[in-house]
């Protein structure tokens, strides 16, 4: 017989055979690979969809941005340009009103060339051209008002009648979020609202469609730009915008889930691995003893596991389709989005790729093992493993040389090697923390047992003796319970901080946009209102550094963050929210400024440092006298400035207030803004709360979703460790009821010592989610909310330990041998 | 080959281990001849380092002093696949415990030896050698589930399977009852004249070193042959 015949014939036998032993890297290995072709399909399509709609979402293949009119022909002009069709478009904020409600909505000013590219979807109707009287209003806009298509809402001066429901609009990638609701009207519909341009803070935009964009012309494009700092060029595919940013962020996000699910499952495959030599190694040391070499023993071992590799691969690579395309039909039926098909074969080849490579590494430093294996202990017996420091070096080589497949495929996911290594790092630093601290606890544990009571004493003493493979359980276990209990009481903590604590303390109502001619009016009918003026400013130097001449030049030491436009309000009083932490409060004194205190630290600004701003054109400069803290869960409006009314005062600005008023004023508020001022918006926070919520819940659906596949092979783990060892826990049963052990009793010490360690992790784990959320909530999302108990984690955390206990109770029941033959069976 | 051929020879081989409280020597200069065919019964009080010298014997452990020979062939230092190649060719083994290969039936185990050699099987011979061990009615069985006396059966066959030079048997039926014990004893013994295998067995049980053709008594980490 051939070496290769022989070495097909033995690994399939093994495989075969002993298929039990194959189970959970099978499992670990498909799940990884469901997760990671699921994850590399959608992220491939979703970056298709943004190219190839790349013209739709942005509104046209250049577009060109400002908050003030401008003449959008004459600049292509100047860039040599001739757009094949334009569109133009304006958008702000206003309320509209029908009988019964009224609502702030984002208005869209369209032309009749709108939209350029893609279409604006409509429920039971097609949308051709934007007509004059009429409105489209979306799904949310509608229910805010309380009317349906053919009824009449007004908007300024003048009425209309809602010609359809918009479901989605080509700007958009999902038809739902916005934080507003949308209209959309013409041109001849706004002006006969009567309301004045001036009023408005508005985004004009001039959309172009342009056959082919040459270099020549992004060129001229990007001179426009630097030439106009008021004007935001925009091309098709060029430039990275909200939607492409947010599609790599949660892109990122799910990668986590992938590398999290890969290097549990590489722990799995190596663990297993480890447990079948281990295991076999009587039968394995016979095979060099009946004369086969080492290097052929590998082989045969080897390619037993390439034989689960395949199917898992194929398995997990059929099921990730097979999901994917539920999702795409998912995702069209609900969002109304046809995600693309990417090229399937390329990244499913991609994925059964890394799953090769990553059971590779993970099975090389388990099989070094073997070539340990001497038949002369069959012989002898004794035990050849290396202990002490060569045996732990040799685990910081293996688990080294298992890591590196982990970054490859982390760098390959995350375009970048850096960020693989630190995230690959950063899963493997917490991980061997965790294996280490259980191993010493156990050890600890150990050496004192005598001290402890003998049902106690067995379990510790099983749990030592597990080894290797059961700190692995438990590290895995672990891990993935800690990262669930976090996420759960974060969500908690938000929701709580949202729906009560923030309920109790906020405005009842904001009011948006509010121009200097209309405020005294407002004051006057609703004197409830607080009113801020908030003018847009740039920061030009902060005492001798100056931030806008030191960012053009690259200078890495200023933070980007100071080169934007702040909201600069003044006042006489701090609000209540408010407390001053350092120097002292203005009071309204001309030529002080008083800074965040959280700002200044990031910033470097000292009490007596000097700020000069821009303001329309204009320096204005101050002196740093006071820090302040806000209460975050306040609501009240935050400034990182607040200067006199002396020094800004005589600047146009827009105007924010809020007010703690009941619904019937808040309707009555409603009613006059829209008729009297219609570019002013009212928010109700509780609807704004209620929004909130459901993003935040969207937001932690996804990051669940992160958490659920490491969890499922960390159970498994666990699960497997129960199966795998029934048949010593049988045998060490038997032996302690024949020396008088009740059968009761034995029946308890085995169910116990098969919870210990997903117990053991789940209350570490809940006891580390709730110390990390404590920590997140203090000091990163800054919420005076400790969620400590939350019954559906406890309720989950019940679940995963009832399994196990499931299994145990299984195998224990179905187990009919009697006593004495459990003592002689083999 | 003739019968008065030497099939082994060792000469002044010894043993030390190195442990944590220093060397430890468990044999010193032992030297032997032993011939084709022969039987030969090693025995020794228990820690005497019978089975160490069983091991060096089969290549699955090499002296630190000394030199032997297995048919006619310097075999001291062979490296590691050299041993394996010249084990599978030379060398039976049966163990104490069986050892049988668990995810491999009875016919598998047999069989394994020529495989891992490389060797053609011939079927024909193997059912022989199978009907000789009275397991043609368990040739396709998983050995889990045979009986203790039915395994070192199987433990005999797989060890001639390849027709060794060698055959080293470390208290073959320590671990049988008395009556079992003598049974496979009796089809060991039958098949090694039949074959003319050199055996070497080691044992506590003087009723099976009196029907061996020498003994060995190990003592003093050395070989003495009874007379």
């Amino acid at each position: 017989m051939s070496a290769l015949k022989l070495i097909l014939l033995y690994s399939l036998r093994i495989v075969r055979r002993e298929w039990r032993r194959f189970v959970l890297p099978l499992v670990s290995l498909t799940v990884t690979s469901i997760v990671l072709v699921v994850i590399l399909l959608i992220t491939a399509s979703s970056t298709q969809l943004l190219e190839e709609q790349a013209r739709e979402l942005q509104g046209g293949d250049v577009v060109f941005e400002s908050n003030s009119p401008f003449d959008g022909a004459t600049l292509f002009s100047s860039a040599d340009i001739s757009p094949s069709d334009v569109s133009e478009k304006i958008s702000f904020s206003g309320t509209l009103q029908s009988e019964l409600r009224t609502s702030a909505f984002t208005v869209e000013v369209v032309d009749a060339n709108y939209p350029l590219y893609g279409e604006l979807l409509l429920r039971n109707d097609i949308f051709n051209q934007i007509e004059n009287d009429i409105v489209y209003i979306d799904e949310i806009g509608l229910e805010r008002l309380g009317v349906s298509v053919g009824d009449s809402v007004s908007f300024g001066d003048a009425s209309f009648i809602v010609a359809g429901e918009v479901l989605t609009k080509p700007t958009s990638l999902f038809g739902g979020f916005s934080f507003l609701p949308t209209v959309f009207m013409s041109i001849e519909s706004f002006a006969k609202a009567g309301i004045d341009p001036a009023l408005l803070r508005a985004e004009y935009s001039y959309s172009a469609k342009v056959s082919a964009i040459s270099s020549e012309m992004i060129a001229s494009l990007r001179a426009i730009e630097e030439t106009s700092p008021l004007l935001n060029v925009n091309i098709a595919g060029q430039d990275q915008r909200g939607l492409q940013f947010g599609l790599a962020t949660v892109s990122d996000f799910l990668i986590i889930a992938v590398l999290i699910t890969a290097v549990l499952a590489a722990v799995n495959v190596y663990a297993s691995t480890l447990y079948l030599v281990s295991v076999e190694r009587k039968s394995l040391a016979v095979f060099l003893a009946l004369g086969m070499i080492k290097t052929r023993l590998v082989w045969v071992l080897g390619t037993a596991l390439m034989y689960v590799v395949l199917l898992a691969s194929a398995l997990g690579t059929l099921l990730g389709i097979g999901l994917f395309k539920l999702l795409q039909s998912g995702i069209a039926s609900h969002y109304l989005i046809s995600l693309p098909t990417p090229n399937i074969l390329t990244y499913s080849l991609v994925s059964c790729v890394l799953i090769f490579l990553i059971s590779v590494m993970s099975f090389i430093p388990a099989i070094r093992k073997s070539l340990e294996l001497n038949p002369k202990q069959i012989l002898i017996g004794g035990d050849d493993t290396p202990r002490g420091r060569r045996s732990f070096l040799s685990l910081a080589v293996i688990t080294f040389s298992t890591l590196v497949p982990l970054v490859l495929l982390a760098s390959f996911l995350l375009q970048s090697i850096l960020q693989g290594v630190l995230v690959i790092g950063g899963i493997a630093v917490i991980y061997i923390f965790v294996a280490i601290a259980y191993t010493f606890f156990i050890r600890i544990l150990y050496k004192q047992r005598v001290r402890i009571p003998f049902f106690l004493r067995s379990i510790v003493s099983q749990k030592y003796a597990d080894g290797l493979f059961g700190v692995v359980s438990f590290a895995s276990l672990f891990v993935a319970l800690a990262a669930l209990c976090t996420l759960a009481l974060t969500q908690v903590s938000l929701e709580r901080f949202l729906a009560n604590d923030l309920t109790q303390t906020i405005p009842s109502t904001y009011i948006l946009d509010v121009q200097p001619s209309q405020k005294d009016e407002l004051a006057e009918n609703f004197p409830q209102i607080e009113l801020f003026s908030n003018v847009r400013a740039r920061i030009i130097a902060i005492d001798e550094l100056r931030i806008q001449d030191e960012l053009a030049a690259g200078n890495l030491d200023v933070s980007g963050e100071l080169g934007r436009e702040f909201n600069l309000t003044a006042r006489n009083e701090l609000l209540q929210s408010e407390s001053i932490v350092d120097g002292e409060w203005s009071a309204g004194r001309s030529g002080e400024i008083s800074v965040d205190e959280e700002f200044a630290k990031q910033a470097d600004i000292e009490i007596g440092s000097k700020i000069t701003f821009s303001i329309q054109g204009f320096e204005v400069s101050g002196t740093v006298t006071s820090f302040r803290s806000t209460d975050s869960r306040s609501g009240l409006p935050f400034f990182y400035f607040v200067l006199s009314p002396e020094d800004i005062d005589m600047f146009p600005s827009v105007y924010f207030g809020y007010a703690y008023i009941e619904a019937d004023i808040q309707a009555a508020l409603g009613r006059f803004v829209a008729t009297t001022m219609s570019n002013v918006s009212v928010l109700e926070t509780q609807a704004l709360g209620t929004l909130l919520l459901q993003l935040v819940g969207t937001l932690l659906i996804l990051v669940l979703i992160v958490t659920l596949p490491p969890l499922l092979i960390a159970t498994l783990l666990i699960a497997m460790l129960v199966v795998s060892s029934y048949a010593t826990r049988r045998r060490d049963g038997a032996r302690l009821r024949a020396l008088g052990m009740t059968r009761k009793r034995s029946f308890w010490l085995y169910i116990l010592e098969t919870l210990s360690v997903a117990s053991l992790a789940s209350v570490f784990a809940y006891g580390i989610g709730v110390l990390v959320t404590l920590l997140v909530n203090t000091y990163f999302l800054k919420l005076d909310v400790s969620p400590i108990y939350d019954t559906g984690l406890i309720v989950g955390l019940g679940l995963i330990i009832f399994f196990i206990f499931s299994i145990a109770l299984y195998l224990y029941k179905t187990d009919t041998l009697e006593l004495k033959e459990i003592l002689s069976h083999e | 080959m003739s019968d008065s051929e030497i099939i082994l020879k060792l000469d002044n081989v010894g043993k030390t281990f190195s442990t944590s409280s220093g060397p430890l020597q468990i044999l010193s200069d032992v030297s032997c001849e032993i011939r084709r065919g022969e039987k030969i019964a090693i025995i020794g009080p228990s820690g005497s380092g019978k089975s160490t010298l069983l091991s060096l014997i089969g290549l699955l452990d090499t002296p630190t002093t000394g030199t032997f020979d297995i048919a006619g062939e310097s075999v001291t230092n062979l490296d590691e696949a050299a041993k394996a190649k010249f084990r599978n060719k030379h060398i039976g083994f049966i163990f104490q415990s069986f050892e049988l290969i668990a995810p491999f039936t009875v016919a598998e185990n047999i069989v394994a030896p020529l495989q891992i050699g490389g060797q053609t099987i011939a079927y024909k011979k193997i059912n022989a050698l199978i009907e000789t061990l009275g397991l043609t009615q368990r040739r396709d069985v998983m050995t889990q589930t045979l009986s203790g006396g039915e395994k070192q059966r199987v433990a005999i066959g797989r060890a001639l399977a390849n027709k060794p030079t060698l055959l080293l048997a470390d208290e073959p039926t320590g671990s049988l009852d008395r009556a079992t014990g003598e049974k496979v004893l009796s089809l060991l013994l039958d098949t090694v004249k039949e074959t003319n295998t050199t055996l070497i067995i080691i044992t506590h049980d003087e009723t099976i070193s009196d029907r061996m053709d020498r003994i060995f008594v190990l003592k003093d980490k050395t070989l003495h042959e009874r007379t």
